[in-house]
């Protein structure tokens, strides 16, 4: 509070050229006054200068340095969350391997705190699955699983990175299996259920056979009349298989890319970020 | 929303108190204003207080006045700062880092002005406002902020302003920062 109007009450008693503060009688010296009370010239220096009390000085000093030291000890935290606002940046620019760089250095910073450590493994094998490297990112999602194992997004990216491997080795009948968990698992996302019609085309354009072409193209009718089965990510995914159906070549989605920029269908269905898998 | 003695939260949140008149002795000093009497903490109805005397200069007066809305206030994101991503994004539990957030609040707690501060304000801002000078200009929606800020303490307004700046506006730095 700020007391202005309030003024220290002036003593009837005393001298009327007594300083109010010090009480030094001056005499006939006619003395300045301060809210309407005499005060002498060392008085009136101390008061319009007042010295804050040396508890006050000492204490804010004290606890500045507290608040240093404890920015600087605790400075490694405010580096990994900002590392983890730049990684979500990245993301959201659709630059998952600066995300991921950027996830890992975070996770680096706090090693003592686990979730961090799972998003980071998480992230880094997503871009394992992209880069058809999946039999590196199952151990990282089995770390990231063991942390959290209620985080339903890192099962599926691991049953991902099962089906991943599995084309990867061109196991197509594993690769099927774990197409099929997957849509099970995501019963409507029609990118997964896509992806049992890729496993399908990929038997198709192993064996030659027109079971497993017909599968896919049930599949794909199906898949296609699903609620969100009318994004670039679905379109792209589904151009890719009817490639493979059409020319019996299993490429991978960076080939396919490399390609067909643009995509093969009229009007184009170009890239739309990461894939749903990596090569299927 | 449940009742609490103001001396009761003024002992629970006394360091607020202290760089409130701390604030306001800090602005007297700098426009060379003669502190009569101070009192940076009390049990009793006011908490604290700053005697000093009378000004005709507005910029002064406007200083004194809000001096504890800006010192409190930057003193409160200092204190909380290093304290906020430990304890809030991390979870982490340390003692230090509590003392710190309890520190940072308190103060942003007393960031306000008293209505008796948005007296002073408001009296020399009256005759003044033919000048159109900025600050007096600014003054009139200050003091109408500082009678609304001081109302709404009986809903906790104080606390939410403290709260919010000590973690809310660190966290909101941060995120341009990154």
């Amino acid at each position: 509070m700020d007391g202005a109007n309030e003024t220290p009450g002036h003593d009837e008693g005393r001298p009327a050229n007594a300083c109010f503060r010090c009480e030094t009688d001056y005499g006939s010296v006619v003395l300045p006054q301060i809210a309407g009370l005499p005060v002498c010239d060392a008085c009136a220096r101390f008061l319009r200068n007042r010295p804050f009390p040396a508890w006050i000085k000492g204490s804010f000093a004290a606890l500045i340095l507290l608040a240093v030291l404890a920015f600087l000890y605790n400075q490694r935290f405010f580096v990994a969350h900002v590392e983890m606002l730049r990684g979500v940046r990245e993301l959201q620019n659709e630059n998952l391997e600066r995300a991921v760089s950027l996830f890992n250095a975070a996770a680096e910073q706090v090693p003592e705190e686990p979730e961090i450590r799972a998003v980071a493994r998480y992230f880094n094998a997503a871009l394992l699955v992209n880069q058809e490297r999946s039999a590196e990112a199952i151990p990282l999602l089995k770390e990231a699983l063991a942390i959290k194992p209620d985080e339903s997004a890192y099962t599926l990216a691991l049953l991902q990175a099962e089906a991943g491997l599995a084309y990867e080795q061109k196991d197509y009948g594993r690769f099927l299996i774990a197409e099929q968990t997957l849509a099970e698992r995501q019963p409507d996302d029609p990118i997964a259920a896509l992806g049992i019609a890729s496993a399908h085309a990929c038997k198709y354009a192993a064996t030659g056979e027109e079971a497993p072409r017909a599968l896919a193209e049930r599949q794909i009718e199906a898949a296609s009349k699903m609620k969100g089965a009318d994004g670039p990510a679905f379109a792209e995914y589904l151009d890719r298989i009817r490639y493979r159906l059409d020319t019996r070549e299993i490429i991978s989605r960076g080939e396919y890319l490399r390609r067909f920029p643009n995509g093969r269908s009229p009007g184009g269905s170009g890239p739309s970020g990461p894939g749903p898998d990596g090569g299927g | 929303m449940f009742f609490i003695p103001g001396w009761l939260i003024s002992i629970a949140t006394f360091p607020g108190v202290i760089v409130h008149e701390a604030a306001h002795m800090l602005f007297c000093r700098l426009r060379g204003l003669a502190v009569l009497d101070v009192c940076f903490f009390r049990v009793g109805n006011p908490a604290g207080y700053v005697i000093h005397e009378e000004t005709e200069d507005f910029n002064t007066a406007f200083l004194v006045s809000v001096g504890p809305l800006i010192v409190n206030s930057i003193l409160c994101v200092v204190f909380c700062f290093p304290a906020f991503v430990p304890v809030r994004i991390f979870g982490r539990s340390d003692p230090l880092s509590y003392v710190l957030l309890w520190l940072g609040i308190s103060i942003g707690m007393h960031a306000f002005p008293s209505t008796h501060d948005a007296k002073n304000v408001w009296r020399l801002a009256r005759q003044q406002a033919r000048s159109l000078k900025p600050l007096v200009l600014l003054s009139f929606p200050l003091v109408v902020a500082i009678y609304a800020g001081n109302f709404l303490r009986i809903v906790w307004f104080d606390y939410l302003y403290g709260f919010a700046l000590g973690l809310l506006l660190p966290e909101f730095l941060l995120r341009l920062l990154a």
